[in-house]
């Protein structure tokens, strides 16, 4: 007879939770699709999302983008002037940001501000009895308060990304000739010779799987929220986290398959 | 009108609710007391439709709502209005917009949303509220709000969730007399859980103990001084 010892057990109830948890993730990702496919979709809500969760990010995006252009352009500058290989910087800086940079950092900026934010407010409203109200007045939390939201990150994400691509071009571009005395020209032509249309509309696809992706996490664990303030602070940390992870699995596995 | 047998329901292997049969008649006005923590609110619920049980019936409005799919019973729910304990006013939205959900929800035009919410603020003494939002409120406040935004559908039903728990005197006669007037005007069914003596009678005409997860036979607020047990719990054990 095997002995089963109590670090088994303990590890067995683990990775059945973590089973019953993707479970319950997966049942609930596939009712948030099939409504936003099969209702209709009130477009004052979904603005009013895009407003709050996407145009409110575009300042700590661009932050975000052109210091990390800036970063990484500084590095390349150095080592590719060492190799004479100045003149190829633009297409390389375009390249990392289009298809990688952009999109990823974008990703983090929304899973730490929208996805927190969509998190601690259906919590709060979970812990509230706001979501019981909401189902005793005849209306699916899932259809009213998810799909919205869905939607807006849906569509803001593509915008958010191609504006963290262009700031964050601009400014390697800046670094490139203000810091590596690289012309001008070089910086240009060689974006515009390395960087296919492909590399751009990816990297926006990419940006709006992160979206989705964020707004299903955030919006599964924050319905699952209870046990009061407490619930609703663990909840929106885990949120972060977990989308934070999945962004950076997600991106790598996306990575691989679209370039 | 409500009729529920042998109810269960358990969380986390506590029997909450264990095999409670109740019957309300159209138009009655029941309270269901008991200590906090003995189950009623989740007896609330389950009427509600809120939570499902385990296992037992329960039919309300002659439809069964334990095994009504998901659609049915938004359209039943329409029918039950619920007065949490919280009021539960969604705190993103203003007063009038908080009771405008309900036909908003419903495609009705502004002008008649408009009407009917000024109508709904009138009935609870809160007209000059309209434009607050739930954190301006007082709790007693917040419960009126909540009390028109329940009755917004005009419910056959109202289920009332501690509806004076930590009100004042005042606050809370003048929600007690509310749910006396819904119930005189409309002939709304009202359930009322609570364990604020003073509400059981001002506001009922059967009180129902609820121990063990089980309800004790019913008695008149005026009779509850005979039976034993219902002394106890009102009366504190004199």
């Amino acid at each position: 007879m095997i002995r089963v010892t109590p670090r088994a057990v303990l590890m067995g109830r683990w990775v059945m939770r973590g089973f019953r948890s993707l479970g319950y993730f997966i049942l609930f990702s596939v009712q948030v699709f099939r409504l936003t496919f099969t209702t209709p979709i009130r477009p004052k809500q979904v603005l009013e999302h895009a407003y709050l969760l996407g145009s409110k990010s575009v300042g700590i995006t661009l932050v975000t983008a052109g210091f990390v252009g800036m970063a990484f352009a500084l590095q390349v500058v150095r080592e590719f002037i060492k190799f004479g290989a100045g003149k190829m910087i633009g297409g390389v800086v375009g390249i990392a940001m289009w298809r990688e940079l952009g999109p990823l950092m974008t990703g983090v900026v929304v899973a730490g501000r929208v996805g927190a934010a969509i998190a601690a407010e259906l919590a709060t409203m979970k812990v509230t009895e706001q979501i019981e109200a909401l189902e005793a007045l005849g209306q699916d939390p899932v259809r009213y308060l998810v799909v919205p939201r869905l939607v807006a990150v849906a569509l803001m994400m593509p915008l958010l990304v191609g504006l963290a691509d262009c700031m964050g071009f601009l400014s390697g571009y800046v670094i490139a000739v203000g810091m590596g005395r690289i012309n001008p020209y070089w910086v240009i032509e060689s974006a515009n010779a390395m960087l296919g249309v492909w590399d751009i509309v990816g990297g926006l696809i990419k940006g709006s799987v992160f979206g989705v992706l964020i707004v299903l996490v955030s919006s599964h664990l924050g319905l699952l929220t209870h046990s009061g303030a407490k619930g609703v602070g663990d909840m929106t940390t885990r949120s972060v986290v977990i989308s934070l992870v999945l962004v950076f699995i997600l991106n790598y596995v996306l990575s691989s398959l679209m370039f | 009108m409500i009729n529920i047998s042998n109810l269960v329901k358990t969380y986390r292997a506590r029997r909450v609710v264990d095999h409670l049969q109740l019957s309300i008649n159209q138009g009655e006005k029941v309270a269901i007391i008991g200590p906090s923590g003995c189950g009623k609110s989740t007896l609330l619920r389950l009427i509600a439709g809120l939570h499902r049980p385990d296992s037992g019936q329960i039919h309300v409005l002659g439809q069964p709502i334990h095994e009504l799919s998901t659609a049915d019973l938004t359209a039943l729910r329409s029918q039950i209005g619920i007065l949490f304990q919280s009021a539960a006013l969604f705190d993103s939205l203003t007063v009038y917009e908080n009771i405008a959900f309900p036909f908003d929800m419903a495609s009705e035009t502004p002008k008649s949303i408009k009407k009917r919410v000024m109508d709904l603020l009138a009935l609870v003494g809160m007209s000059e509220f309209e434009g607050s939002y739930p954190h301006e409120l007082s709790g007693g406040q917040k419960k009126r709000i909540g009390l028109a935004r329940a009755l917004a559908l005009q419910p056959k039903i109202m289920l009332y969730d501690e509806p004076t728990t930590g009100l004042d005197p005042v606050l809370s006669t003048s929600i007690e007399d509310l749910i006396v007037h819904l119930n005189q005007q409309f002939a709304v069914t009202s359930v009322v859980v609570t364990h604020q003596v003073s509400t059981v009678f001002r506001t009922a005409d059967r009180v129902f103990l609820m121990q063990d997860g089980r309800l004790l036979p019913p008695v008149q607020p005026h009779e509850i001084d005979d039976h034993p047990d219902y002394r106890v719990f009102v009366r504190g054990g004199l």
